[in-house]
């Protein structure tokens, strides 16, 4: 599985603020539902439980959730983006005008892509932390605004003929594994260490369990939220940019209503909308969740009506699971 | 401060202009056109035409299938120059699609052209039409509630045209698996309904699987692979359009299994070039482009007072098969 190598339990603490301490999380929770997710899976089916469906089922997700690493960033300093599907629309189309053959060389078309990312999320950024905007408002802007660029931009039609290299990013393996997995692992594991083992990432906590406290630590809350936000972003440019090479089509339309799932993957993994709580295991432990129950589902050929209720019922029912779990404590 | 306060005006000011620039302008050419029939002055400023006719055009979105209906519409106005043609996008919102429509009317639009939102939330719509005496046309997918007119073509032919080529190169046996688009949208429903009354015609041949892809080939990649790794035995996908075949004809692709067809609808140029590869084995062309071109024309007789013999203006669908593909593609050029 792509994040075996960090499954275990963390424990955020921020040692500088006492309000934080108690603020201990216990990732668990979520991790239990997922374990019980599998088991039922893997009872209903024998089709489920194979190292094909397992990768299929990583690979799948992995999109997602590389929006979901950072929207959880976001959401641990109290904000929350709701452009990040938007920017994987513009994304999509802006690389795929710089993948065709013999145009620039691969570095030069992703970082392209990236840039895209980049800039959003600098915009995203400076209007919450210095224009001093709700983040929802300042993101839903944006949301609409790069959505429409995207459509601008590309004139609302697909952008084909893209070079087998850079397809390769979405639907290609290396050393066996798909290759968006292993991006999901590694921005898993640099965010995760970002998060838990360095000073930015204890501001990052301390920001969301209380600014003013922050402020008066002596903490640079503007540029933080900044660097925050133009990670997210940029995430979901990556994100835009491998699925882009997964369907060999740069489309404007693409990733619309990512923000959602991104957001209910963070959640469900135990991130705190009220902001000071999160955790990366989680959040993929959440988008592991769904991309469980969809596939689960599909492979039991269920009504695809159904599949809707099912799915809401089951994500409803995850998180009561696992808030029921940390009162108990 | 007085000069900031100008400024800070000044540039509201400029933004509302900006903003309502494609309002602003159909409404002073429609203002021109009046003059033009009293004052001989005014007549330089609209040329040779002596009555110009505004039609207001309101789309649920201008992504993909969409932009060809567009360029339809535009098209019929650049070739008619007593036509000017004023497109907006609903954004997939049937709130702003109703606000599109008010704006029309007071701004004292020629006629209406309109690809619904959602096909049963346009009752308000034609009522107001109906009250500014403004003839209303659908385009695309015919509106649940009055309309002068409906241009588009026959979503459930579409569908038994897929099923019947794809039956035919599956020799009449075998199972298939249906990828629908959004549920809820007319076409899906109806192309998928004429698909399976295909199917049903041949006792050797079962639908085993039917999801939603919602359009969107991300998604129908995903449905396919699980459909893949379900065991199902699959011999055919047919999806309601061709991005949803593409994502799961890539599926297959990926997995390297080779004896599966897929079919389409749309015929774009992605799904041509697919076709050219060997990997698509049908699609079913829209005339977008069509439908849009006579949605402006009807529109304009309508506008002119004409009285149309038959509400409804077929666009047929065309089936595409290799055979057929330098056809198709010499459309795009």
């Amino acid at each position: 599985m792509a994040h075996s190598s960090n499954q275990k339990p963390i424990k955020i603490e921020s040692n500088s603020f006492g309000s934080q301490f108690s603020k201990v999380i216990d990732k668990l929770g979520i991790i239990v539902v997922l374990i019980f997710l599998l088991i039922l899976m893997s009872l209903l089916t024998d089709k489920f439980l194979t190292p094909m469906n397992l990768t299929n089922v990583v690979r799948q997700i992995s999109f997602i959730a590389l929006i979901a690493i950072g929207v959880t960033s976001i959401i641990i300093t109290t904000g929350i983006d709701l452009s990040s599907g938007s920017v994987v629309g513009l994304t999509s189309v802006v690389v795929a005008s710089a993948a065709h053959p013999g145009q620039f060389p691969l570095v030069v078309t992703i970082l392209i892509g990236l840039s895209v990312g980049l800039v959003v999320g600098l915009i995203n950024g400076f209007l919450v932390a210095y224009a001093k905007l709700p983040p929802f408002i300042a993101t839903m802007g944006t949301w609409t605004t790069v959505r429409g660029l995207a459509l601008l931009y590309s004139n609302g039609r697909p952008v084909n003929d893209l070079k087998d290299e850079f397809t390769y990013l979405g639907g290609g393996r290396f050393l066996g594994v798909p290759v968006p997995i292993l991006v999901l692992i590694a921005v898993a594991i640099l965010t995760h260490l970002l998060l838990t083992s360095t000073r930015l990432g204890r501001h990052v906590f301390a920001i969301g369990g209380n600014e003013q406290a922050a402020i008066i630590g002596g903490i640079n809350v503007k540029i933080v939220k900044l660097a925050v936000y133009v990670y997210a972003s940029t995430l979901a440019a990556l994100s835009g940019l491998l699925l882009t090479g997964r369907i060999a089509s740069g489309q404007s339309a693409l990733g619309v209503g990512y923000e959602l799932d991104a957001i209910a993957a963070a959640v469900i993994g135990g991130t705190s909308l009220t902001g000071g709580i999160g955790s990366i295991v989680g959040t993929i432990s959440g988008a592991l969740v769904i991309g469980v129950i969809n596939n689960g589902m599909d492979l039991l050929n269920v009504n695809m009506y159904w599949q809707q209720i099912a799915k809401g019922m089951i994500i409803v029912i995850a998180v009561f699971l696992d808030s029921q779990k940390k009162k108990a404590k | 401060m007085k000069i900031s306060k100008l400024i800070s005006v000044l540039l509201l000011v400029t933004l509302l202009l900006a903003m309502t620039a494609g309002c602003a302008s159909t409404a002073a050419t429609t203002t021109a056109a009046a003059t033009a029939a009293t004052t001989a002055a005014a007549a330089e400023t609209t040329a040779a035409a002596d009555q110009k006719i505004v039609i207001g055009v309101t789309m649920e979105s201008l992504q993909d299938f969409l932009s060809y209906v567009g360029d339809g519409l535009n098209d019929f106005a650049k070739a008619n120059p007593n036509v000017e043609i004023n497109i907006l996008d609903a954004k997939l919102d049937v709130a702003t699609q109703v606000k599109q429509v008010e704006s029309f009317i007071s701004q004292g639009v020629d006629a209406i052209i309109i690809k619904c939102v959602d096909k049963d939330a346009t009752a308000p719509i034609s009522a107001m039409c109906k009250d500014a005496g403004i003839p209303l046309i659908a385009v695309n997918v015919d509106i649940g509630s009055d309309r002068e007119a409906y241009v588009g073509s026959d979503h459930k032919l579409s569908g038994v045209l897929e099923a019947e080529e794809l039956a035919k190169q599956m020799n009449y046996k075998g199972n298939v698996a249906i990828l629908v688009g959004d549920p809820s949208h007319n076409a899906a429903q109806t192309r998928t309904d004429g698909a399976k009354e295909v199917f049903a015609k041949y006792p050797d041949m079962k639908v085993v699987a039917e999801q939603s892809g919602m359009w969107d080939r991300a998604k129908s990649i995903t449905i396919a692979e699980n459909w893949i790794q379900s065991g199902l035995e699959i011999n055919a996908i047919i999806a309601n359009n061709d991005e949803m075949a593409i994502g799961a004809l890539k599926a297959y692709e990926q997995a390297k299994i080779t004896n599966v067809l897929f079919a389409g609808i749309d015929g774009t140029k992605d799904a041509l070039s697919y076709m050219q590869e060997g990997k698509l084995a049908l699609s079913v062309f829209q005339n977008g482009y069509e439908q849009g071109f006579k949605a402006a024309e009807t529109a304009t007789k309508l506008a002119m007072g004409e009285t149309l013999s038959e509400p409804y203006v077929d666009v047929a669908y065309e089936l595409i098969t290799p055979d057929k593909i330098d056809m198709y593609l010499a459309k795009y050029k």
